[in-house]
């Protein structure tokens, strides 16, 4: 049975036969709870009969709502209705299913001036346990930044960052902070200030690395990029502080 | 009799479709006892579907007769179409419509995700 998340695009493809050839058809793919009750429609698609199977494509967004749906297909040749067909297996739309741990960075505030020779900046940081019992997690913050012609790609940069950052777990190399949050806690850190050669390390308690790869440039534009991660290498969406020329 | 060729429209119907036709029909002198049958086939002698033979009694000039008929069941096929005239039990008129009935058929396969 077709499960698919709510309200995302789906492409059905079906083989159709309407002899004789030369026919103008139009067929409709519709879900819904029965076939008076259509929630998502495909729309008339057109097509010209050829004699044989023809391939047709139904684009369809799911329904919002979760549920299990009928998938009816209505077939028209000449204007006229020919017939109406149910498949055989109904279409699941899932409830979205939240990820154990949620991190997003709130904010980023900067601090000072931003075209002095260190920009700093801290992270608001909230992250959440989505689930019923008591996790406990390993975060850190990753920050980088980077010229526009040569780093135009920090999420990448992330994801090589964390990699090496989860071989190295644990005790080698910059350490975890350890969280543990109590079943749909969900609390906020503040990051330490942070400047273009590392995090200063405030609370004593773990460590925000930032590793630049290649040469600095001076004068040349740089773009500031901050993300969370955790130890099983789920990453929060990466943030831009913004660009700042550093000298 | 040579069958004539006659003007028709609309040739597309669906399976088992209810359609009247109606025919302009002329038959003199006035006063006798006519029928007229429309049917659907793949030759004269292979009727698909029939108005049965419907009766009227002729006035010297046209009249409009209505030939109702339940299209075929099975579709994916042209049909031609047939119009027989009768006076007093002969048969005075064979029509052959310029075009066919078309019936459509169609089928639909199993849906790809």
């Amino acid at each position: 049975m077709p499960q698919f998340a709510p309200s995302v695009q789906k492409t059905a493809v079906a083989p159709i036969t309407v002899a004789p050839a030369g026919l103008n058809c139009e067929a409709e793919l519709f879900l819904g709870p029965n076939d008076a009750t259509p929630v998502a429609s495909s729309g008339l698609r057109p097509f010209v009969s050829s004699g044989g199977a023809q391939q047709v494509s139904f684009p369809v967004t799911m329904p919002a709502s979760p549920g299990t749906y009928h998938v009816y297909i209505d077939l028209y040749a000449a204007g006229y209705y020919m017939a109406g067909y149910q498949a055989t297996e109904d279409v699941v739309v899932q409830t979205p299913v939240l990820p154990p741990f949620t991190m997003e960075i709130v904010s980023l505030t900067s601090i000072g001036d931003k075209y002095s020779s260190y920009w700093m900046f801290i992270a608001n940081v909230q992250i959440t346990n989505n689930t019923g019992q008591t996790q406990t997690r390993r975060i850190k913050c990753l920050a980088t930044y980077g010229e526009y012609y040569r780093y135009n790609d920090p999420i990448r940069w992330f994801q090589r960052t964390l990699e090496n950052q989860v071989a190295q777990s644990p005790g080698v190399g910059v350490p975890w902070y350890e969280l543990t949050l109590s079943p749909s806690q969900s609390i906020n850190l503040v990051s330490p200030q942070y400047y273009i050669n590392g995090w200063r390390d405030i609370f004593g308690t773990y460590e925000w690395p930032n590793w630049p790869l290649g040469a600095y440039r001076s004068g040349v534009p740089k773009e500031y990029w901050c993300c969370i991660t955790d130890d099983e290498g789920n990453m929060g969406l990466a943030k831009s502080i913004g660009t700042a020329l550093s000298y | 009799m040579d069958r004539q060729m006659l003007q028709m429209d609309d040739p597309v119907f669906p399976p088992s479709a209810s359609k009247t036709a109606k025919a302009p029909i002329t038959v003199m002198p006035a006063g006798l006892s006519c029928q007229a049958e429309l049917f659907l086939g793949t030759s004269p002698t292979n009727k698909a579907a029939t108005s049965g033979l419907i009766p009227f009694t002729s006035t010297g000039a046209q009249q409009l007769i209505s030939l109702p008929v339940t299209m075929p069941a099975a579709g994916g096929v042209a049909y031609h179409v047939y119009l027989d005239v009768y006076a007093e039990g002969y048969l005075l008129l064979a029509y052959l419509a310029t075009e066919d009935v078309i019936i459509p058929s169609g089928s639909v396969g199993p849906i790809t995700w």
